[in-house]
């Protein structure tokens, strides 16, 4: 199973908070992206919550992908093929996108068509409380953020067959708060039939050993690489190679 | 003076240039990104990356103009060519994703995996060629795969490296020595990739800066 980092960027700058709340700024990107080298972490996805588009921010994201000597994923403000285009060019690995799925499906399909399915994950924003007994996905666009069906995403998702798809537990995001059971249930009855990428509130290497024997085929860490301890304070990390070691055993060797 | 031998990363539109020129530039060599390879480049290491469909490499590789000079050049004994990921499948003769010719520079075609899915993901390569020694060999280093297809090459002597994938053992770096073909991704793999770049290139008399 793979250890996926995740991290935030308003624009250029490098920020976590809780619940896509309350950023603050944790570090220069691209130092911190030369750390995740030396931790030789499985995989990280940068994702983009400011307003700046690829072309906008291309030397710099350019630069970080330069730097990162594992797969990178890309997420966030996507709007047009040129962007999809944009970020390729700079030698991203992979595309993730979440309210895509339900706002311009026609993205998924170009990249699909021109990159493959292996250069696809397809996320879904998860909100844990029920209404009405109807679990509901968030989705949102620069105008609006809707609630919708997370079976129906769920659905629409598996009908693209994208390399992964990546299901966050909103409620989560950014907590450390351990997992939350009725979420994970949720995910691991969707990681049945699909490959699933496990995310939110992430706390310890014991969450992420829950996870595995789950057989999710991954999970995202964000805070957790970021933050150390009750206050939070400023610490990048990854499990140890030891511990990486035991998520490893039963690999294709 | 001897002259360095000349590194050149091909940016015919499609592959991973920038990421992989940075590779071989972290490791200390001095790299060039090109669009079109001249004549002045016959005695260079050339590295062939690719993402994306046989056929539309095939094809770029035309419409850029390196085609037939890759063809030629690499008949000539101080070129090497590096071919990563798809740039390794562009080597071979034909493909079954496609109907256009490859290069030929290896007798032997593209396949699909058995599994009919792609294989994404990190995976241990083995080897027990002697050229493998420091790099692979005995080593299991863990390395970064995105393809759904895998060379099958006629000459088993060829391959200097293997890996897996639902059960499937494939090649996943051939080499005669001149020219290479990587089926990962050496320059997303951390330090394991990185010593193999390394390593190639020091076998191709190319000197650190």
């Amino acid at each position: 199973m793979r250890v996926i980092v995740e991290v935030l960027l308003n624009n250029d700058r490098l920020v976590k908070g809780m619940r896509f709340k309350n950023h603050i700024y944790v570090g220069d990107p691209e130092n911190i992206i030369r750390l995740y080298n030396e931790l030789k972490i499985d995989e990280l996805v940068i994702c983009q919550i400011g307003t700046l588009s690829p072309a906008e921010n291309k030397r710099f994201l350019m630069r970080l992908s330069e730097q990162a000597f594992m797969p990178v994923c890309y997420a966030g403000n996507l709007k047009s093929v040129e962007d999809i285009d944009e970020i390729f060019s700079m030698g991203f690995d992979k595309i993730r996108f979440t309210s895509a799925l339900y706002f311009n499906t026609r993205l998924i399909e170009y990249t699909i068509d021109r990159y493959g399915r292996q250069a696809v994950v397809l996320g879904i924003d998860l909100i844990s409380s029920l209404w009405r007994s109807v679990l509901r996905a968030r989705v949102c666009n620069k105008k609006n953020i809707k609630l919708v069906s997370f079976q129906e995403l769920l659905d629409l998702s598996i009908s693209f067959n994208p390399c992964e798809i990546l299901i966050r537990s909103v409620d989560e995001e950014g907590m450390m708060s351990g997992l939350n059971k009725a979420v994970v249930d949720i995910c691991s009855r969707a990681s049945q039939s699909r490959s699933i990428i496990y995310s939110g509130g992430i706390k310890s290497f014991s969450d992420i050993l829950a996870i595995k024997s789950l057989g999710f085929a991954g999970v995202a860490i964000g805070a957790m690489s970021i933050f150390h301890g009750r206050k939070r304070g400023i610490l990048v990390s990854y499990p140890t190679d030891s511990q990486m070691k035991g998520l490893r055993d039963g690999w294709k060797k | 003076m001897k002259k360095n031998k000349k590194i050149i990363v091909l940016n015919y539109g499609l592959g991973n240039t920038p990421t992989l020129a940075n590779a071989i530039e972290f490791l200390g060599f001095d790299v060039e990104i090109k669009a079109k390879l001249a004549k002045e480049d016959i005695n260079a290491v050339v590295f062939l990356p690719g993402v994306g469909s046989f056929d539309s490499g095939v094809n770029m590789l035309k419409d850029s103009g390196n085609f037939y000079f890759l063809k030629s050049a690499a008949q000539q004994s101080n070129f090497n060519l590096i071919g990563v990921c798809l740039g390794m499948q562009l080597l071979m003769s034909k493909s079954e994703e496609g109907i256009e010719e490859g290069l030929g520079i290896f007798d032997g075609d593209v396949i699909a995996l058995k599994a009919n899915q792609a294989n994404v993901g990190w995976n241990y390569v083995y080897s027990n060629s002697e050229y493998g020694e420091g790099t692979v060999k005995g080593h299991w280093p863990r390395m970064y795969f995105v393809h759904s297809y895998r060379v099958n090459v006629k000459d088993s002597s060829l391959i200097l490296a293997k890996s897996s994938f639902q059960n499937e053992d494939f090649p996943c770096i051939i080499g005669n020595g001149q020219h290479f073909g990587i089926q990962f991704h050496p320059e997303r793999s951390h330090s394991d990739g990185l010593k193999l770049i390394k390593n190639l290139l020091t076998s191709m008399k190319c000197e650190l800066l």
